[in-house]
């Protein structure tokens, strides 16, 4: 994939690593010389040093089509025009806009930008997803603007789930038991897959019955 | 349901010499302003005349602008000294507020791209001084289309 990074510090000198490893070609672009010099060194690769609001340093660069193009710099607003460019004027196929004000998520999204992420928004969801007064999950984690939860619940014997086959489980409707772990080993069940007691089971539903599902799982 | 809006309302993102002297004008054209900026001491600029509100604030923020009554204007006007924050801020009140006038600063011509299709307006101070220059010196290309470069 052709991935552009745009600015940044830290992140970029991480992700350039990362992403080199998996062959990936990357732009690299930054304003800062120093900077500049060091990344070439340590990941010898070609970097372009330039101011990142004139449209044709982007172009000279060859950002042009790329598949995904990220806006570290440090400023939101920045990362926000440098995204809009990125997809209206160079075509990138995916922009994503890293922000530090985690406000910033829901409004770059509604003007646009593909993808946001803050790492503060994140975190939010993690404690949001956790932390419920629901004891029995284990885990869970949420998908698509929180509009899905994949619940993870650990199968104790008197619950309703523990030996049974899947199709013989009653959960409420728009609920699929997706993944089943089993020790080490990854079940995605079928409706013949009987559950067994240890068994990790992660199901998957819209977040707003996961109580629901949670109370149909497990031990009334 | 529809947010009646005031017609005469009008708020302004910067208050540097742009922003503070457009504040004025409009103030004294019979307009409800609000000036906001993200220092106080940018305030200063403003005289004794200004009967509007000044805000201190980051206009990028949405309940910034609420507070500064953004729902019910009819003129936001950002001219920061950042284009992007302009365009930022332009874009939030567009499409997210359906600001009718909505008017923004660029030094670079570029960036106009940005903003097409969204029905904001831009000011180009290069521009304004191109014909500025022109119409002092009265040197006229006959043959200009008028094309930025």
């Amino acid at each position: 994939m052709k991935i552009a990074l745009a600015g940044g510090r830290d992140e970029t000198d991480f992700l350039i690593g990362l992403l080199k490893e998996k062959k990936h070609k990357l732009i690299v672009i930054n304003e800062n010389e120093l900077f500049c010099r060091y990344l070439s060194k340590t990941h010898q690769i070609p970097v372009f040093c330039g101011d990142l609001s004139k449209s044709y340093v982007l172009e000279d660069a060859g950002i042009r089509n790329a598949d995904i193009f990220l806006g570290l710099c440090d400023h939101d607003e920045d990362n926000f025009a440098l995204c809009i460019a990125a997809k209206k004027i160079h075509r990138v196929k995916r922009a994503v806009c890293v922000v530090s004000n985690p406000k910033n998520v829901e409004i770059f999204k509604s003007l646009g930008i593909d993808i946001v992420i803050s790492d503060m928004y994140m975190i939010a969801n993690y404690i949001l997803s956790n932390t419920t007064i629901e004891e029995r999950l284990t885990s869970a984690f949420v998908l698509s603007d929180e509009r899905v939860i994949v619940s993870e619940l650990t199968v104790k014997s008197g619950d309703p789930a523990a030996n049974k086959k899947v199709m013989n489980i009653v959960m409420p409707k728009q609920t699929i038991i997706c993944c089943v772990m089993r020790g080490e080993d990854v079940i995605i069940p079928n409706g013949a897959t009987q559950i067994l007691v240890g068994d990790h089971i992660f199901v998957i539903s819209p977040t707003e019955i996961q109580a629901d599902v949670i109370a149909a799982l497990t031990e009334e | 349901m529809q947010t009646v809006k005031n017609e005469r309302a009008a708020i302004i993102i910067g208050s540097g010499r742009l922003g503070t002297n457009l504040a004025l004008h409009l103030n004294k054209c019979g307009y409800a302003v609000t000036i906001i900026d993200r220092e106080d001491r940018a305030f200063r600029k403003l005289d004794a005349s200004f009967s509007g509100f000044m805000t201190v604030g980051d206009a990028a923020n949405p309940e910034v602008l609420e507070d500064a009554g953004v729902k019910k204007a009819a003129y936001v006007i950002s001219v920061t000294e950042k284009d992007n924050t302009n365009i930022l801020v332009g874009l939030i009140a567009k499409k997210i507020y359906n600001v009718e006038n909505v008017f923004i600063r660029l030094s670079d011509t570029e960036k106009e791209t940005l903003v097409e299709g969204t029905g904001i307006k831009t000011i180009f101070p290069f521009k304004l001084s191109m014909s500025d220059f022109k119409a002092q010196s009265g040197i006229q290309d006959t043959k200009d289309t008028g094309a930025i470069l």
